[in-house]
């Protein structure tokens, strides 16, 4: 796990965030600017109760966060900001420490820190920024749509991390003709496409749980294409198997179990 | 026959097919789809192969008599042909439901070839220019259709290929006797020429329409006709580098016309073999190695046990070990266990500091493989084995654990 050296007169800063990508940010930004103090990061919905409010409440500012990113960018490399904020989707266990780490040595190295791979700090990033590309890459793939009455197509999905907005952003360019609506049923956020606009629906809020589908939905359903265009999918998924080299233990390395709910081809009920 | 069992006959006629990735191409439609350079997996089906494109066949209504191949004449199949608006309408279909990246499009000959590949390049024209279709299409071309047709097939798909199908002039005549050399080198030759150009005149002038950006492929089959994998390594060699390819395909022969004497005689596909031809190739195309370092007359054949890169690293012994700290990039990559990835990763990261085995291991060097390769900081993990023989025997062995498992594989 990567952390400050500690200085010995100095007390521990402790810094309290809300749990967001931003308020993360936000608390890294604050522990930049007193190197060479420990910082202990906390958030409540991580961290026992005991020790939530303990410490500096860091507020969530995404002015802030957006400075300290481009401080960054300057200082080192987009390709390094970009990397940052990838693992900082994930939200693994002390990934403030980890940022904060790695982004005192994108500043001090510049833009070919990424290439240290033998040094923890940076490994850890990479780790887990490797990890959400990974699953954005797999679900660019494994997202499927359904075509609505209403000429709106839906997709459903449950991803490990929050992917959504950058799959809004592929989706906009490829199926740019048609209206959109992508839906995290795991986190219930959204990402909307009407043709021109991206609208992005955020986790919270007043938005109950599950009612973020029913929003979205208003009434929509299935369009009478819908059900053959499944079917002939199945056919097709089916049939282009080729049975002397049948591999399910490959498929499913490939495609883990756990994304198989919302694949029609794996919902087939013929076979 | 309804749409769904037309689907059926035409995706089963069209699964032998290997050569299906829909990768190279940076495209973006009028109004749907774009492509993506590194290409996506859009599912597996049950073998464990990924699929990106709508693989089908136009028709498998077909005047050919190829041997090794399940749509020959002789065969009693059910037979039909899509019509060129039921392709469109598909793919287009399952493309707005993001099952898949594009149209993989291939034909049996039911005609005279020109009268095939007009159709199928009807079909991707009407994507392109109604549908204002913008993700991949990949034609195959009907051996014999002219060259005109074959340009016309570049203006509009990703990639067009032709499949050399055997490995040698001797296996075309016996097995595929209505196919001559020259209906597939000649168009081959064209579409490599016609890619370079256009590639060098899009340099040039960015706006220049784009001609099979994605490159031409091609596909042949192992096993079914008696070359040895010198043979075989050494055509692939050659074709990449006269016919600027992208990738050849090896196919595993499937024995499905087992009637038909002047076939090899196999029980089953030889799915190692192919996967060891897969592994040179790589070699070839990454790696720097070029076949008759791998292969010669003498040792015609890849080995059962040990991957072409180990098979060479144990014949050529004396070069090792290779010191990590010091070694050129190239020479590193030649060590089994370090890949393309963690090669270059050694390079940039031994600019920081002098890596240790230690460090190896975290920069994805597999350590079980290269420790009988490599020095790192003057140090050695253990006692360097005395002989070739020595480090063959050692990676036999591990080696035969994992083959035990795969050989009881219900292929
Ligand atoms: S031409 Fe030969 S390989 Fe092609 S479909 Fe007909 S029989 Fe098969």
């Amino acid at each position: 796990m990567p952390s400050n050296s500690p200085s010995r007169s100095e007390p521990l800063l402790e810094l309290c965030h809300d749990g967001s990508a931003t308020g993360c940010l936000c608390a890294v930004a604050e522990a930049y600017k007193h190197p060479g103090r420990k910082v202990l990061f906390t958030c409540p919905d991580r961290d026992l109760p005991l020790f939530a409010d303990a410490g500096f409440s860091v507020a969530s500012d995404p002015a802030r966060a957006e400075r300290f990113l481009n401080y960054l960018t300057e200082r080192s490399s987009s390709d390094v900001v970009h990397t940052l904020l990838r693992a900082l989707t994930a939200m693994p266990e002390a990934i403030e420490a980890g940022l904060l780490a790695y982004a005192r040595k994108a500043v001090l190295q510049g833009a070919c820190i990424v290439q240290a791979h033998a040094d923890p700090d940076v490994r850890f990033v990479h780790r887990w920024a490797r990890r959400v590309s990974l699953e954005i890459h797999r679900f660019k793939g494994l997202l499927r749509f359904q075509e609505l009455k209403s000429g709106r197509f839906l997709a459903l999905f449950e991803p490990d991390y929050d992917i959504t907005l950058p799959l809004a952003f592929h989706f906009r360019l490829r199926l740019a003709s048609q209206r959109w609506i992508i839906l995290d049923g795991r986190r219930h956020c959204a990402a909307t496409w009407n043709g021109l606009r991206l609208n992005a629906e955020a986790p919270g809020g007043d938005l109950l749980q599950g009612d973020l589908l029913e929003r979205c939905l208003a009434g929509d359903e299935p369009s009478a294409d819908e059900a053959r265009s499944r079917a002939l999918w199945q056919t097709f998924h089916r049939t282009v198997a080729i049975e002397t080299r049948t591999n399910p233990d490959l498929q499913r390395q490939c495609m883990p179990a756990r994304y198989w709910k919302h694949l029609p081809e794996m919902n087939d009920s013929s076979e | 026959m309804t749409i769904d069992e037309k689907l059926a006959v035409l995706t089963d006629a069209a699964k032998y097919d290997a050569s299906c990735a829909s990768s190279g191409s940076n495209r973006k439609g009028t109004r749907t789809g774009s492509t993506s350079v590194s290409g996506i997996c859009h599912s597996w089906s049950s073998d464990g192969r990924c699929i990106s494109l709508l693989k089908i066949l136009l028709s498998n209504v077909c005047l050919y008599d190829c041997a090794y191949c399940i749509n020959r004449r002789s065969n009693d199949l059910p037979r039909t042909s899509f019509s060129v608006p039921e392709v469109v309408s598909l793919t287009m279909d399952f493309y707005r439901r993001n099952y898949i990246e594009g149209l993989f499009l291939s034909s049996a000959v039911f005609g005279p070839p020109d009268r095939v590949m007009e159709q199928m390049v009807t079909i991707a024209r009407r994507l392109r220019q109604e549908e204002g279709f913008g993700g991949y299409i990949h034609l195959k071309a009907i051996p014999g259709a002219s060259l005109e047709l074959m340009r016309q097939a570049g203006l509009f798909a990703d990639r067009v290929s032709v499949n050399i199908e055997l490995p040698s002039e001797a296996s075309l005549q016996q097995l595929a006797p209505e196919k001559t050399k020259a209906d597939i080198i000649t168009p081959m030759a064209f579409l490599g020429n016609s890619i370079r150009d256009n590639r060098a005149e899009r340099r040039q002038n960015r706006r220049a329409p784009a001609f099979a950006p994605g490159g031409h492929s091609t596909q042949l089959i192992v096993g079914a006709s008696p070359e040895s994998d010198f043979q075989i390594v050494r055509l692939g060699e050659s074709l990449y580098q006269r016919f600027a390819l992208n990738r050849v395909y090896y196919s595993a022969f499937i024995p499905v016309n087992r009637y038909d004497s002047r076939l090899q005689q196999v029980e089953m596909p030889p799915l190692l073999r192919e996967h060891r031809l897969y592994q040179a190739d790589w070699l070839l195309r990454n790696y720097g190695y070029r076949a008759d370092e791998l292969l010669s007359e003498q040792q015609p054949d890849l080995d059962v046990i040990l991957d072409p890169k180990a098979m060479w690293a144990v014949r050529n012994f004396h070069v090792f070990p290779m010191d990590v700290n010091r070694a050129d990039y190239a020479s590193i990559l030649r060590v089994p266990g370090i890949g393309v990835t963690s090669a270059r990763r050694i390079v940039s990261a031994r600019r920081f500091q002098a890596l240790t085995l230690e460090d190896l291991a975290k920069l994805g060097v597999v350590l079980k493989r290269a420790r009988y390769f490599i020095v790192a900081a003057g140090r050695l993990i253990d006692r360097l084995p005395s002989s070739a023989e020595h480090v063959r025997r050692i990676l036999e062995k591990e080696e035969k654990t994992v083959h035990a498992e795969q050989l009881t594989l219900p292929f």
